[in-house]
Formats: structure tokens, sequence, C-alpha cells
């Protein structure tokens, strides 16, 4: 055909397409004039306009994929396998089919499930998933799935099982809620099952609605016995296997892990116990229609079954017995220790409840009879003349619920839920297959490390002569790529500093391959791992080698060779994937645990080279000092999530909240893209800085603690966040836990003096504190935590030595604002506020807004406690004009609040409570102080106190704010011993907040209580404390005049 | 420790393109899997309303057969092009192979289910299009392209416009009017 006819049949076609069909043919007419065949060709195409609308629409890869679905269900229809002639398709998996088929000689129906294996590693698997379906099929049992035969024809596997007709528990249960007595009598016939099976030792492992069909009769067969425990029998020796195939595998594809117990999320070895948990999961859902630990993920599902009570069944669904919830939790207990240690005791306790509830029920009903009858006598009584006082209709029972135990709704065999249920176990099954036996075949290998081994990194060896290899990029970006292997476990840097040290080498000497060995021997460590990288033309070669210390042999060696210098870290992750995998650890574990490095990190090696410097700078608490590195990163590279996560924490931690919940949103917008690890990291900090939700925050942090228990940030960070809440001593046992893991870890020592100072400890903090500085480890804190130890103990000198220290530092603006509290608390309002101002304005020079803001808020609030009302307003409103944060708004609206400012006091309350609604500290500590000063000002003492009662929580964090104005609401109430009992808490807790102005005036709080309550004496000693404490007081001050004044009547 | 990943598909993709043909016998093991994923899908028929549409399924797969996102240093157009005329090649070799197996097979007939079913006019061979559309490419080379991006290739309008560098009003006309003429061509 010519091009021209072709472009003219093109054009005309399209035009004619434009017109309504009616008028086409006249159209072409027209444009044709005298060239029918032209005429022809496009009406022929038009023709065809109609049948074409979904031609090809559906692309090749489906059309074909359903070709081929097609071909092999058509394949196997009509064929005979030994006596059993395909009917039709049940259902499919990864695994094989499942069929519905015919047994001819016994003429009956039957399901047939094809095994087919598509590997060698598959070949093992279905060696040994037949040899358990041997075992199993000896079980015998009226709610067990019976299976027939264990068959092989043409090469093919399959076995035979009993074909059950009903729906499965999880649609009957979705369908209609089940009545009391039902959910006993089925459970009862569920844990008949699990006690015949495991008195046979075939524990079912994964026991689920899904597994167990229900015919419309009440009978009732659980599915799958043994089956799943042959899957996982390689993964009995890998610790890990299960809970990561759950996790590495979409949640759709995959079912969830909603019915594991703990130990099995926890991949441990299990045993009958663990089918209980799953039952209890199963009984749970039967009674309230909802799961115990439902979750939108499995990753939280899992998090929830292995730290989450379940909510009481009461709350689901009423009339639900006392005993089935004690029975449910039982089962449920996270302990197996605590849970029914055999079925059979659980099985007798569900019969004895059915028995009494039936029991109940008839007595009940033969009550409620009389009742009625009762009722009628009144009725007849009512329409005679007055009536008697009547207790009317006794019980409203629910009789019919708790007797009928089978519906009568005629259920229809629901072949597609059996078809799903099907795939769903088989998809399960080979995703299990996969890892565990993969993890036995490295099992067998004799893994070179164990899961207890220790490594150390020494420095990359550089011959390319590229400076952006110097410097520990390398080595950091390597131990990010194996951090996130649970297996291993790094000697930390600050500890290799530590030995070096020891060995009277300088802390930052490089640690070459023979370096390393001699300090992998002293201190124990199993292997050296070295690394070199080297350049040939435009080609990098990259070496990692596994080193034995004691013999100096290689025990692993990867190569990995890449083209061009962005390649590197690439090649570099590559690398490390290989040598973990060389070092023992199973390969289930390495495919979760593996994200690429330059994904779980960054692709650009400038940006990674700022965050390795920024990051051991934050390792060694010189936060102030990280934060333009880290900001230098993600400028390079704006995707860079784990930079932004490590941001949010250093602004978090000097004092920047809103900094950080910005850069912890933007990390958590980008979490899909960095390992577990990290991930696990960022969702912690999310909760924390974004919401301030402490509560989910120690949630993550556990679970983080459980997959990487030797990664010392997750106590670390636990330890920080009870600090924040005012559990000190939980505190206290996870920054011990994160030094005993890492002893030059900067930020857990500072954690752990927080915590020791807090509780009065003094003597212990400061030793605490001075140790770690002998470790040659400093920050900031631990020089404003021993300079309040010195400030308590009148130590003037140490306090110079504090502030010396700070003056020079990037944040040297903090030695101005532990003076203010010092002047404050001595009563010197003025000084105060001069050494604010110079905090405030050394602060300023620095990118610190934040800090100013913060320090501009509690100058507000300082103000009004010494009722300088018009600068605490001033303070206030310049605060929240820098600053809305959830610092500055809790402090500025206290502050607008002691100045009876209550509309403005309002208005802050209200943005607190709408944009922090999470926030465990503004909802559980500061909403309820400030509502509180404001009924207080109206004069409802009273409702003050009730309104903190809901303080009394996180009350050790608040700095004696609660204890203040509950002491003030008795005084106003003049109940003097309550006033005195609370002024004393304060008093009893100097360690909470040594500097706070607050507490010399507990001392007068006490003393004008026990004026009220007659005790002359005990008041003249306070009065006698305060006046001292205040000896260099502004002599102008209101209070100080009034305290004299109160002084002189009890004197 | 080689899992077959996007990665190393795109790999195998931009090595073909090169000019090194030991890539295509190693992609095809791939793409079968992804064939063979699909399938077991379909024979479950998953529900109706169930979260994995099989739109959605498909969609995976093309994706990890061929996603442009890791390819760096190639321009993306070349790399959408290469990818869509070897799955082609091989689904194609594919739908020959079966249809070979199913003459000489045992033919039984059953009812099929209705999910299965797939009617005729609407899926077409793949064999028979594969040669319709080789006497489109003759008279109108683009059209046979858009044809190949679209239907082997899995690309959405935009994306074609791009490969072809032509508006996406040229695309939807050509796809139109190369539906009725393969249509026409299939029923001769």
């Amino acid at each position: 055909m010519k091009p021209e006819r072709w472009k003219r049949i093109e054009s005309l076609y399209h035009a004619a397409l434009e017109r309504e069909p009616a008028e086409r043919a006249a159209f072409l007419r027209e444009a044709c004039a005298d060239e029918d065949a032209l005429r022809c060709e496009i009406e022929s195409l038009l023709g065809y306009e109609q049948e074409a609308g979904q031609f090809i629409e559906v692309p090749a890869l489906e059309v074909e994929a359903k070709r081929m679905a097609e071909g092999q269900v058509e394949s196997m229809l009509g064929r005979q396998f030994g006596s059993y002639r395909i009917l039709s398709q049940l259902g499919a998996g990864g695994m094989g089919e499942v069929y519905l088929a015919e047994d001819i000689r016994l003429d009956r129906k039957v399901a047939i499930k094809f095994i087919q294996a598509r590997s060698t590693a598959d070949e093992q698997a279905q060696k040994r998933l037949i040899r358990e379906a041997q075992a199993a099929a000896r079980l015998e049992h009226s709610n067990i799935c019976a299976i027939y035969e264990v068959g092989e024809q043409d090469d093919v596997n399959f076995i035979v099982m009993q074909y059950v007709e009903g729906e499965t528990l999880a649609s009957r249960i979705q369908r209609k809620p089940l009545q009391l007595g039902e959910t006993l009598d089925l459970a009862i016939k569920i844990a008949d099952a699990l006690s015949a099976a495991h008195s046979h030792g075939i524990i079912h492992r994964d026991i689920k609605p899904q597994n167990i069909i229900v015919g419309s009769e009440g009978q009732l067969k659980v599915l799958d016995f043994g089956l799943a425990k042959a899957i996982k029998q390689g993964q009995l020796v890998d610790g890990e296997g299960e809970t990561e195939s759950v996790l590495s595998t979409p949640g759709a594809i995959m079912g969830t892990p909603a019915y594991m117990s703990p130990e099995q999320a926890r991949g441990e070895t299990l045993d009958a116990r663990s089918d209980i948990f799953s039952f209890g999961s199963v009984l749970y859902e039967m009674v309230s229609g909802r799961h115990p630990f439902a979750e939108p993920s499995p990753a939280a599902t899992l998090s929830a079954i292995l730290t989450t009570e379940p909510a009481p069944l009461a709350r689901y669904a009423s009339d639900v017995p006392d005993e089935l919830q004690r029975i449910v939790r039982k089962a449920l207990s996270k302990s197996k220790e605590a849970r029914y240690q055999g079925v059979k005791d659980l099985l007798i306790d569900l019969r004895e409840l059915k028995q009494d509830l039936e029991l109940r029920s008839k007595l009940e009903r033969s009550i409620g009879q009389e009742g009625r009858d009762r009722a009628t006598a009144t009725e007849r009584a009512e329409s005679g003349g007055p009536a008697e006082a009547q207790t009317g209709p006794l019980y409203t029972v629910r009789t019919d619920e708790v007797l009928t135990a089978r519906t009568t709704s005629s259920t229809r065999i629901v072949i597609d839920e059996l078809k799903r249920h099907k795939l769903g176990v088989s998809l399960t099954v080979v995703a299990l297959i996969i890892g565990g036996v993969a993890a036995y075949f490295y099992f067998n290998r004799q893994p070179v490390l164990t899961e207890k081994d220790t490594i150390l990194l020494a420095d990359f060896v550089n011959t390319t002569g590229e400076p952006v290899f110097d410097g520990g990029t390398l080595k950091q970006g390597l131990a990010v790529q194996l951090q996130q292997s649970p297996f291993l476990s790094l000697f930390p840097d600050e500890r290799v500093r530590q030995a070096l040290r020891l060995m009277s080498r300088s802390p930052d000497e490089r640690v070459t391959r023979e370096v390393g060995r001699e300090i992998a021997l002293r201190q124990g460590l199993k292997a050296v791992i070295t690394g070199r990288i080297a350049k040939f033309d435009r080609n990098y070669s990259l070496t990692l080698e596994a080193i034995n210390s004691q013999t100096g042999e290689t025990i692993a060696l990867t190569q990995v060779e890449t083209e061009g210098k962005d390649q590197v870290l690439k090649a570099l992750s590559q690398a490390a994937t290989q040598l973990r995998e060389k070092l023992g650890e199973s390969l289930s574990s390495i495919q979760r645990f593996d994200r690429p490095l330059e994904q779980a990190t960054t692709s650009k090696l400038e940006a990674f080279q700022a965050y390795a410097l920024g990051n051991g700078l934050a390792a060694s608490a010189r936060f102030m000092e990280s934060i333009p590195v880290l900001e230098r990163a993600v400028e390079i590279d704006p995707d860079f999530a784990t930079a932004y996560s490590m941001l949010s924490v250093m602004h978090n931690v000097t004092g920047r909240p809103r900094r950080a919940a910005e850069y912890a949103e933007k990390a958590y917008a980008l979490r899909d893209r960095v390992s577990e690890y990290e991930k696990l990291r960022i969702t912690s900090r999310y909760h924390g800085f974004v919401n301030g939700d402490e509560t989910k925050r120690i949630e993550v942090l556990i679970l983080q603690k459980r997959m990487y228990p030797r990664d010392w940030t997750g106590p670390n960070d636990l330890a920080g966040v009870y600090n924040r809440i005012g559990k000190f001593d939980q505190a206290i046992a996870e920054a011990r836990e994160s030094i005993g893991l890492n002893p030059n870890f900067t930020p857990a020592h500072r954690l752990l003096g927080w915590a020791l100072l807090r509780l009065n400890r003094f003597t212990e903090a400061r030793d605490a504190l001075t140790q770690a500085l002998q470790q040659k480890l400093d920050t900031t804190t631990f020089h404003y935590l021993l300079y309040e130890i010195a400030f308590i103990n009148n130590d003037t000198a140490g306090m110079q030595q504090q502030l010396d220290w700070a003056s020079g530092k990037p944040d040297e603006y903090v030695a101005f604002d532990w003076q203010t509290g010092a002047a404050a608390f001595a009563g010197q309002w003025r000084r105060a506020q001069a050494f604010s101002r110079r905090a405030i304005d050394a602060a300023s020079r620095g990118d610190a807004k934040e800090v100013v803001a913060r320090y501009e808020a509690e100058q507000a609030l300082r103000d009004a406690v010494f009722r300088q009302f018009a600068p605490a307003k001033a303070a206030a409103a310049q605060s929240l004009k820098l600053e809305r944060n959830q610092v500055t708004l809790t402090r500025a609206a206290l502050a607008l609040a002691l100045c009876d400012e209550s509309s403005q006091t309002k208005q802050l309350v209200d943005e607190l409570a709408t944009r922090y609604p999470k926030d465990t500290l503004a909802g559980g500590l500061w909403l309820p102080v400030i509502r509180a000063v404001l009924e207080l000002q109206r004069g409802n003492a009273a409702q003050a106190i009730e309104l903190l009662e809901a303080a009394r929580r996180y009350e050790p964090a608040a700095e004696f704010w609660p204890q203040y104005v509950r002491g003030q609401a008795y005084l106003k109430l003049n109940k003097g011993a309550e006033a005195a009992a609370e002024f004393q808490r304060i008093l009893d807790h100097r360690g909470e907040a040594p500097l706070s102005a607050l507490y010399p005036l507990a001392h007068l709080g006490v003393a004008r209580a026990a004026a009220l309550t007659g005790d002359v004496a005990k008041s003249r000693t306070e009065y006698d404390e305060f006046l001292t404490l205040w000896g260099s007081a502004d002599l102008d001050s209101s209070i100080l005049i009034e305290a004299k004044k109160e002084y002189e009547k009890v004197k | 420790m080689t899992i077959p990943s996007t990665q190393g598909v795109t790999e195998m993709l931009v090595a073909w393109s090169n000019g090194d043909k030991s890539a295509l016998e190693r992609l095809i093991p791939l793409v079968h899997d992804e064939l063979h994923r699909l399938a077991h899908r379909y024979m479950n028929r998953e529900r109706p309303g169930h979260m994995l549409q099989t739109s959605a399924l498909v969609n995976e797969a093309y994706l990890r057969l061929v996603d442009a996102s890791h390819v760096r240093w190639q321009n993306r157009a070349h790399f959408f092009a290469v990818s869509a005329q070897l799955m082609r090649r091989i689904l194609v070799d594919f739908a020959r192979s079966r249809n070979y197996l199913k003459r000489g097979g045992d033919p039984v007939q059953v009812s099929l289910d209705e999910a299965l079913a797939i009617s005729p006019e609407q899926n077409p061979d793949l064999v028979a299009l594969d040669e319709a559309l080789n006497a489109l490419a003759a008279i109108d080379e683009r059209k046979s392209r858009v044809v190949e991006l679209r239907f082997f290739g899995g690309l959405n309008i935009e994306e074609t416009a791009e490969v072809l560098n032509v508006s996406i009003d040229t695309v939807m006309r050509d796809w139109r009017l190369a539906k009725v003429w393969l249509l026409r061509e299939l029923n001769k």
C-alpha cells in the first residue's frame, strides 16, 4: 500500500469517527467521491470498531498467564491418579493445586493436593512434607480432617484428604456473630482435636480460623495437621526463620502472622503450648468477633503479640462469663509457663464452663418463669387496684443464646472459601519451606561464626589515591550494612578507641589488619574484617576479608568489581551481603535484613561521607557539632532518610522540638527506603518527636530491642523516653543495659547520670559522671548535671568548674541558663533576668531560635512565679512569636494562667490539644496543671485538685508544678495537713529539679500550712529555712515582704 | 549470591540491547516465573474485592520485570522500547510452544470456570497477533510499535508517547486504528 493512500485512510477514518454513526456513510460517500475501494476499506475498518472495544486492552503478560492457568487446570481435569479421578479445582498455591476428586473404588469425594517441586530446595521440603503427612495420616479423630493416602504417580506426589463440606471458621465468624453456646461447642471440638494430635506428638503450628471448617450441623474439622510442622522442621534449627518469612513477604499474600504465639514470633523452638496460644487467639475472636492483636501491618501485629495485652473481652461482647475471660487470658499468656501446660487442662475448663452455663441457664429459666408469673400477677393487681411494691421481671435472660448451640441456618457448601483457604496455606507453606530449607542447609554447613560472636572492623586500605575513600567512609558504610544483621554484632568504634589507649597507642590510630587482630585477641573477639579498595582504569575493586583473630587465617573472602565511583557503595553492599552469607548467616535472615546500602542510606558518596562523620560525632554526644555535618548530607541527597532521622535526634537533644519533628517526619515519609533496623528507629522517633506519643515510642523500642538484642541504641533510647516521662528507675536499668553493651557510648552515660540525680542519688550520679569523664567521654549534659549536684552541695568551686567548661563550646549559652536557675532559686529575680537575657542573646547568635523561644517561655514562667506579671506576659508573647511547639506552648500557657490571663490561656490549651492530641506529656501532665491553675485563679480550689489527679502518673517529670499547685489549692481550702504533705513532696525530691524556684517556695508553703494546723514550731523552722535560702533575695520582692510579715507572727 | 531482582533483569535487558545474546537466555526463565506466579493467582480466582486485583498483579509483574526507575545511565525511552520488544519475543515463543504441546496432547473437553474462560475476540492468540503485527509494521511502523509497547510492554499511553516522542493524542489515534486493523487482519 502506498503511504499516501494509508494516510488518507487514516485521516478519513478518524474524521468518520468524529461523526455520529448514522451520518458516517453519507460522509464517506461524499469524501471518497468516486473512489469506491477507498470507501470500502474505511467502512470495513469501521465495522470492527464496536468489536475492538476490549481487544488487546489486557496486557500480553496477563493474557498468556491466563492461558497458562487455563491449560494447567484443563490438563488435570478428568485425569486419574490411582483410584482418584479429578473433578474440579478447589484451590491453588505455590506448592501445588488442590482438586476435588472422586474415589472410584470407594465411591466418595476426596480432596487431593498435589505437591510440586520446582527446585532442589523444594524437593527436600517436599520429602519432609510427605513424611509428615504419613505421620499425620495415623491421626484418627472426628474433628481432624483425615489424610487417606500419600501417593505418587508420574513423578507427581499427592496427598489425598477427606473432603470436608462447610465453611471456614473465619467466614463463619464474619458472617454472623457466634453465640456463646455455639462458641463453646466449637471450641471444645477444636481443643479435642488438638489434644488428640498432641498426644501423638504432632503439633499443628498453624491454628487459625482459616484452617478450621465448620459444617452446617455444627460439625468441625481441623485441617492440615502436621503439615505446617513438617515444613517448619528445617527451621527448628534456625532461630529466626519464621518471623522473617512473614515479614519479608507482602501481607496480602501471606496472610497475617496474627495467630502466631510469642515464641513463634520470636522464631524459637515450639512445643504444644504454642498451639494453645494460637487457639486462645481463635477463641478470643470467636467470642468478640475481632482479633486480639489486630494491627494494620504484619510487623505491628507481631509487636502486639509480643507486647500488648488484649483488651478484655467484655469490651466487645456483653455477657462474657468471667470464667471464659479467665480461660482466654490464661491461654494468651505471653509466657508459655503461665499458659495452660497442656490442652487437656484447657479442654476440662471449657467443658466445666459449658456445664455451668447450662445449669445456670436452666436455673434462670425457672426463675425467669417465676418472674413472668409474678409480673402477670402484678398486672392483674394493677387492673384491680393500687399496685404493691413489686420487683417486676427479675432478668432478661438470654437463655436461647446459651442453650442453642447449633444454628439452624443451612449453610451452603462454600467452595470458594475452601479454595481460598487452601491457597493461603499452600503459599505460606512454600514461603516457609524456602526459608526453612535454606536455614537448614546453612546450619549444616557449620557456620564460621555463631550468633554470639562479636567482630571488629579494621580500617579500609585505600590504594585509589582518592580522598573520598579515606576517613572511614567505607568502614562506616560496611558497618551500616552489617548492622542490619541480627546475626552479627560489631565491636563499637568507641571501644576500639579505648582499646587502643589501653595498648598505649593513640585512640585515633588507624586500625590496620595487625592492630585489629591485636585488639580482637585482647578483647576476646573472634574475627576481624578488613577491607581494601583499589582502582584499575575506571574500575574499582572492593575486597572484604574476615580473619580468625586467633590464627590469622582467612575465614571468608569476597571481592566485587564495579565501574565508576558512583557504584562503589552498591558494590560495598553486595560484598557485605556475600560476606554475611559466608560467615554463616542464614539466607532467610539475609534476605530479610538486607536493604542495599544505597537504599538504606544514600547512593551519593559525598552525602554518605558527611553522614558517617555526623554519626561519629553523635555517638560521642557531640550533638551540636554533628548538626551542620548531617545537614550537609541531606543537602547533597534530599532523600537520605537515615540522615534525616539522625538529625531529628540531634535537634531533639539540643532543645529544638519543632525541627526534630520536621526531620523525624521527613525520615518517616522515606522509611520504605531503609533497612528494617533503621525503619524501626525512624518509626520510634516519629512517634516520639512528631506526636510526642511516648507510649507508642516505648512499644516500638521494645520491639527494636527484641529484634536487635545486642544493639545498644535501643536501651539507650528507651532510657531517654523513661527519663522524659519521669520513670527514672526504668531509665537507670535501660541506660545500664546500653552501657553494658557499649561502655563507651556517651549518650547512655548521660541518661544514667540524669536518672540517678533525679532520684536524689547524688553521690552515685556524680560518681557515674566522673567515671564517664575519666573514660574520656564528654558532653554538655554531664556538666549540667554536675553543676546541679554542686549547687545542691553548695559547692561554688564545683559550679564554677562546670561554667568554665561550657565557655567557648558551641552551646555555651547553657551556662547562662544554669546561672539563671541558681539566681532565681535564691530569690534574685533581677539577677535571674540578667542571666536569662544573656542566655537568650548568646543563643540568638547561634542558630538556636527554638532554644531562645524556650528560654523566653521559661523566663515567662519564672516572672509569673515572682509575680512580675507584665514582664511574664511579654516574655510569653515573645516566646510564642518565635516558636509554637510543645515546649513553648505548655510553658507560656502555664505562665499566662498564673498571670490570670484566662482567655489567652484557653486558646493555647486548645491549640495544644488540637495540634498534639497524642502527646503523652502535654495531655498527661501540662494540660491538667494549666487547667488546675485556671480553676485555682477562679477560686475553685477543689476542682483544681481534682484536675491535678490526671497529672499524677508523670509527676516526677513535672519539675514540681503539680505538687506546688496542689499545695496552694489545699492552702486555699484551709487544709493545712494536706497542703504540708504536697509541699513536703517537693522538698523530698529535690533531685527532680535542683534549680527550680519552686523548691524554696515549698518551704514557705510548709510554713504556711503548719501555721494553719497550729504547729507553730514547725512553721517557724520552715520560715527560717525559706528566709535562709532567700537570704540574698531582692529586698523589694512582694513574696519576701509577705513572708517576713508572716514570720513575725509566729516568732 | 544472585537473587533475581529487578535490577538483575534491568541489567540483562540493557546487556541484551547492547548485543549480549546470552542475556536473552537468562531472561526467559524470569519471565516464565512471573507467568507462573500470575497463573497461580488466576487459578485461585481471588474473591471480588480482594485487595490484590488482577490488574494490580499484572502491573506488579511488569514492574518486577521492567522497572525503568533503576535505569540511570541509559535513556528511559530506549529501555522501554527494548523491553517491549523482548517481552513480545518471549511471550510469543511461549505461546507457540504451548500451542504445539496442546496439539500433541490428549484433548479433554471439559467446561471451564467462567473466570478462566477468555473470549478469543478480546484476547487473541499471541502467535497470530504477532504475525498480524508484522503485517501492520509493513504499512505503518509506528502503529505496530504503539501496539508492541502497550500490549507487550505493558506501558500506558503517556509512557508510550514518551518512548515514541509523539503526543498523547497521536498515540490514542494510532492505538484506535491499529486495533481495528489488527482485528480485521485476524478475522481474515
